[in-house]
């Protein structure tokens, strides 16, 4: 939600936190995330998109937790010990994404920020720039000839249209 | 420093469009439901100007009027009434009471600014 | 924050007054019509009116801001005495609060703006019948031409009026609004100001509004300070100076009377138009002034005043303070004390998110509960620590609660349209009006109570005539009441009239092919037959209640609430109608199940009966679906897991489970094979769409003891989609 104002205002810099997905890092503005909270097996729900695993418990919130690998298109997540869920608003509403690995927060200059170059059939509507970050950890993570920076893929958290229920029975 | 207005007026929705349209003007703005509430405020806040109703519960407009006239310390603080009402009796009424001047009801925001430039500098 | 939605926000507090406001108006008007006519009635029900009428003109809603600027003339001369206070003139204005309460919805966008035109008619009626003697004098304003029309022109209509002025005020029609423009007459104004003694009185300021003509534009060009004492014989609070100021013509007359309004009567102030020999006034032959025609200050706009004596003019403009009119006012209006308790407003939505969180509260107490040995609960005070917690749950239930006034507060209206539409005559009685109960259910009852309230009256209540006949008063008695009753509200709407006609009822059912004709029936089952979907027992359905519509919908809206409807009657006594509610809707009584590895939540309100199937009892029909045998009728039965598609690893054989049969209100039963029922409790409900959206089959979920979720089944849709066999809901997989 505040990706897009904020890549408008190429003077600010942006706090994004990092995670990986099938080995691949993405981020997230800070300003969408909520917590961080470990990986728990929600409760399943019927009729639902694969991608929605069910929903969980927060803080006497019920909230569906979505599987945000394959939301995006890739391999759906394997659970383990370092799984966690990233818990993001969404217009006012919330939403549990289901991620391989925290990675890290870092500081982007706004202007760094490159839009997704389009290309034949891929579908990057959900990705709304890509920037590279120093890395620090996170050995999943795709690292470029060893000077141990990274490139993120940004998604555009409304762009996933999770609540949208004409979306979610397509 | 912004001047402090007191409104007093028993309708929630009438403090709070005087409190947008005079905030907006620059003023700063403190807000009671009825007559008792507002001497109560007057005493405790001096505001630099009193917008009061006339009609509302527990003590009227006229009786918060000579109720704060009554105070030395108020003797020369401006006080308008702004009220639906517009029949001379109760306009002449207020002045008795000692209030400053009259606004009739709807107001418009700016009519309302001149107004309370007229009586508080 | 945009001040659109600012004033938006202020426009939706307007509104809640306004229902406030209707609902004081319309207690006040019915104790009138009733003969309780005192002063602090006609003063709160005024008062009502005029703040409605304050806000509507505010947020601009002309046609509710008409209305109520006539009705509250007419309270207003009611409250003066100048209308007789009748109760006949109370029943006057309680049809006029009617189309008042239309003009409200309106202005909410509920309903379009009601055709006033012979509510308005009627009220000035009143106004012009009842004119008192005083205003023979003076014309008053026609009543076909009510004064809102110009109400809201007169929003610069700020001043001090009661001022005798030395020009002719009978020829002197509204000078500040008829003003003539576009003349030619637009040369330079000259203006004198010198302040009074009395100027400087009631806090006013006379320097400001030299200010202010200065922001206007106005340049002093001369202060005549020849009255100037020396300093030791100047006294603060008496005005010396004389200010002759120039100001540009293009500024209207009118705002020139605005900047002296609450300048002191008796100062000098003179202004008029350099070179010019036309003012303001629309009869310039009335005003005689020694070089050029002079206005004066004073607001002259009420020429029917007839406290203002006409003045012949003389040569020369004098200006002097009228006598201070009365100040007598009815006793006690002012002092009226409102019963009205100290409110906050809070929205609905922080209310919410508190309940979660002490919901969540409760839960991490009963985790603590199962993991402490009981040794150990007590060392750490836990029982306390949970007594604490329930009762903050139970605080913060009761702060959604609400009076169930609101739901009661539509029915004297109803049955005032229905008295006028049958003939009958009804005196309602009105108990428990204060007992509270979640919004949720308030929300909720008005269709099923208006039901009743129309079912009392137009079937249950006989006319004059009949009841006269049969030794009754002629006036018929419709009691509705409200009360707690442990986590139940019963509410009550009993009548005193004929009482249920059993035979015709039964007759009318056998015909209508409802029961069989040798079907043994008690009165009770006879009087339940009533709420039977297409009953009906009116010999001619009136268009008024359309019986048998109304009480098949009141009891399936009672039972979509989690209630039930019970009915008594005596025959040539009367009938009452009893909907037991659940005091929340937030809350659920649940049957908590467990199906292949899942907990799901079965509303006990649909539970019939738990079987253990015996060998046999359950029978295949084809390889997906299967029937129970209940004391010899065929139940489907289906498992959740299949209805949803989720995967069964673990099939139990029917002997081995258990069958809930649940009723659906709407499509008959239905069998739900379960593995185990793990616990009967009451649940907070969560709605599954405040952060994804509604999933069919399901009503819900809960949170349950161990901070797992559950989900809520809604009955309705299941057994609907058990009945239909191409339905079906799926259920991801679990090996996602």
């Amino acid at each position: 939600m505040n990706d897009q104002t904020e890549t408008t205002d190429v003077t600010h810099d942006l706090k994004i936190v990092t995670f990986t997905l099938c080995g691949h890092m993405f981020g997230i503005a800070m300003t969408s995330l909520l917590e961080i909270r470990e990986w728990e097996e929600p409760t399943p729900l019927p009729g639902v998109p694969h991608y929605v695993r069910g929903v969980t418990n927060l803080r006497g919130n019920v909230v569906p937790v979505v599987g945000l690998s394959e939301r995006l298109g890739w391999a759906p997540s394997e659970t383990h010990a370092r799984s966690c869920i990233l818990v993001v608003n969404l217009d006012g509403k919330q939403a549990g994404f289901l991620v391989d690995e925290m990675n890290d927060i870092v500081t982007v200059s706004v202007a760094e920020i490159q839009p997704p170059p389009a290309l034949d059939g891929a579908d990057t509507s959900m990705i709304s720039g890509l920037v590279r970050v120093v890395d620090r950890g996170g050995d999943n993570a795709e690292t470029t000839q060893g000077d141990k920076s990274a490139m993120v893929l940004l998604i555009d958290v409304p762009a996933l249209s999770l609540t949208r229920h004409l979306d979610a029975a397509a | 420093m912004s001047k402090l207005i007191l409104t007093v007026d028993d309708s929630a929705s009438m403090r709070m469009l005087l409190k947008v349209s005079l905030t907006a003007q620059g003023y700063a703005i403190e807000g009671a439901e009825d007559g008792c509430k507002g001497l109560e405020r007057m005493k405790e806040l001096d505001p630099d100007l009193l917008i009061t109703d006339i009609n509302m519960p527990h003590m009227d407009g006229f009786e918060l009027i000579e109720a704060v006239r009554a105070l030395p310390e108020f003797r020369g603080t401006p006080i308008l009434v702004l009220s639906t009402e517009f029949s001379d009796e109760k306009k002449s009424r207020a002045r008795n009471a000692g209030a400053t001047g009259w606004i009739t009801k709807p107001f418009d925001a700016e009519k309302l600014g001149a107004a309370i430039r007229r009586v508080c500098s | 924050m945009s001040e659109d939605k600012e004033l938006d926000e202020i426009q939706a507090i307007f509104f809640e007054e306004c229902v406030e406001g209707l609902g004081t108006a319309e207690a006040g008007l019915t104790a009138f019509a009733n003969g309780d006519i005192s002063a602090e009635v006609i003063a709160g029900v005024f008062r009502a009116v005029h703040s409605i009428k304050g806000g509507a003109g505010a947020f601009g809603h002309n046609a509710l801001l008409t209305f109520a600027h006539t009705f509250e003339n007419v309270l207003d001369r009611v409250r003066a005495g100048d209308i007789a206070a009748t109760t006949e003139i109370g029943q006057h204005l309680l049809s006029a609060f009617d189309t008042l309460s239309d003009h409200v919805s309106a202005a909410m966008g509920r309903a379009d703006v009601p055709q006033d035109g012979t509510a308005l008619a009627g009220l000035n009626a009143l106004l012009a019948g009842e004119a008192p003697a005083a205003a023979a004098t003076h014309p008053i304003p026609s009543p076909s031409a009510p004064e809102p029309a110009s109400q809201p022109a007169e929003a610069d209509d700020m001043g001090f009026v009661p001022v005798a002025v030395a020009l002719d005020l009978e020829d002197f029609d509204a000078p500040a609004i008829a003003a003539p423009e576009g003349n030619g007459n637009d040369g330079p104004w000259r203006i004198s100001f010198a302040p009074s003694r009395a100027a400087m009185a009631n806090g006013a300021e006379p320097l400001l509004v030299v200010r202010e003509l200065e922001r206007m534009g106005a340049r002093v060009i001369h202060a005549d300070l020849a009255k100037l004492p020396p300093l030791r014989e100047l006294e603060p609070e008496q005005g010396y100076i004389r200010w002759e100021l120039l100001l540009d013509g293009s500024v209207e007359q009118q705002e020139l009377d605005e900047c002296f309004d609450f300048v002191a009567p008796d100062s000098l102030i003179e202004y008029r138009r350099e070179g010019a020999t036309i003012t303001a006034a629309n009869e310039p032959e009335a005003i005689v002034a020694p070089e050029a025609e002079i206005v004066t200050a004073a607001d002259l706009s009420n020429p029917d005043d007839e406290r203002t004596p006409p003045v012949s003019a003389p040569p020369v403009l004098s200006i002097v303070p009228s006598a201070p009119p009365p100040t007598a006012m009815p006793a006690g209006d002012a002092k009226m004390l409102d019963a009205a308790a100290q409110t906050i407003r809070i929205d609905v939505t922080r209310l919410d998110m508190l309940l979660n969180l002490v919901g969540e509260l409760v839960i991490r107490n009963s985790i603590l509960n199962d993991r402490l040995a009981a040794e150990d609960q007590e060392r750490v005070e836990l029982p306390q620590l949970a007594r604490l917690t329930r009762e903050i749950q139970d605080n913060v239930m009761s702060l959604r609660a609400q009076p169930i006034r609101q739901a009661f507060s539509r029915v004297p209206r109803i049955v005032r349209e229905l008295c006028a539409a049958t003939a009958k005559q009804v005196n309602l009685e009105v108990q428990g009006e204060g007992t509270e109960v979640d919004k949720s259910v308030i929300e909720k009852i008005g269709e099923p109570l208006t039901h009743m309230i129309r079912n009392a009256i137009d079937h249950g209540l006989e006319s004059p005539e009949e009841r006269i006949a049969a030794g009754k008063d002629p006036v018929g008695t419709v009691r509705l009441s409200a009360e707690q009753k442990g986590a139940r509200i019963v509410i009550r709407v009993a009548d005193d009239g004929r009482g249920i006609d059993r035979e015709r009822v039964r007759a009318k059912a056998i015909e209508k092919g409802i029961v069989a004709a040798d079907t043994p029936l008690t009165d009770e089952d006879i009087d339940n037959l009533i709420c039977a979907p297409g009953f009906s027992t009116a010999e001619t359905i009136s268009n008024i209640s359309g019986r048998g519509v109304g009480m098949d919908v009141v009891r399936t809206n009672v039972e979509a609430l989690g209630g039930r409807i019970e009915i008594s009657s005596t025959p040539g006594q009367g009938t009452s109608f009893t909907m037991v509610l659940p005091l929340t809707l937030a809350i659920l009584d649940g049957m908590i199940v467990r199906i292949d590895g899942q907990r799901y939540v079965v509303p006990l309100a649909h539970v019939v009966e738990s079987i253990r199937p015996n060998p046999g009892q359950v029978k295949a029909l084809s390889p997906t679906s299967e029937v129970i045998d209940l004391r010899g009728s065929y139940v489907p039965v289906r498992r959740v897991s299949d209805i949803f598609g989720l995967s069964a690893h673990d099939r139990r054989c029917p002997e081995e489970s258990l069958v809930i049969i649940a009723e659906s209100d709407t499509a008959g039963c239905i069998g739900l094979m379960v593995d185990t029922i793990d616990d009967r409790r009451e649940l907070v409900v969560k709605s599954l769409d405040q952060n994804l959206y509604p999933i069919a089959g399901l009503s819900g979920a809960t949170i349950l003891g161990d901070g797992s979720i559950a989900l809520i089944l809604d009955i309705d849709a299941l057994v609907s989609a058990a009945n239909s066999s191409g339905a079906r809901f799926t259920l991801k997989g679990m090996a996602a």
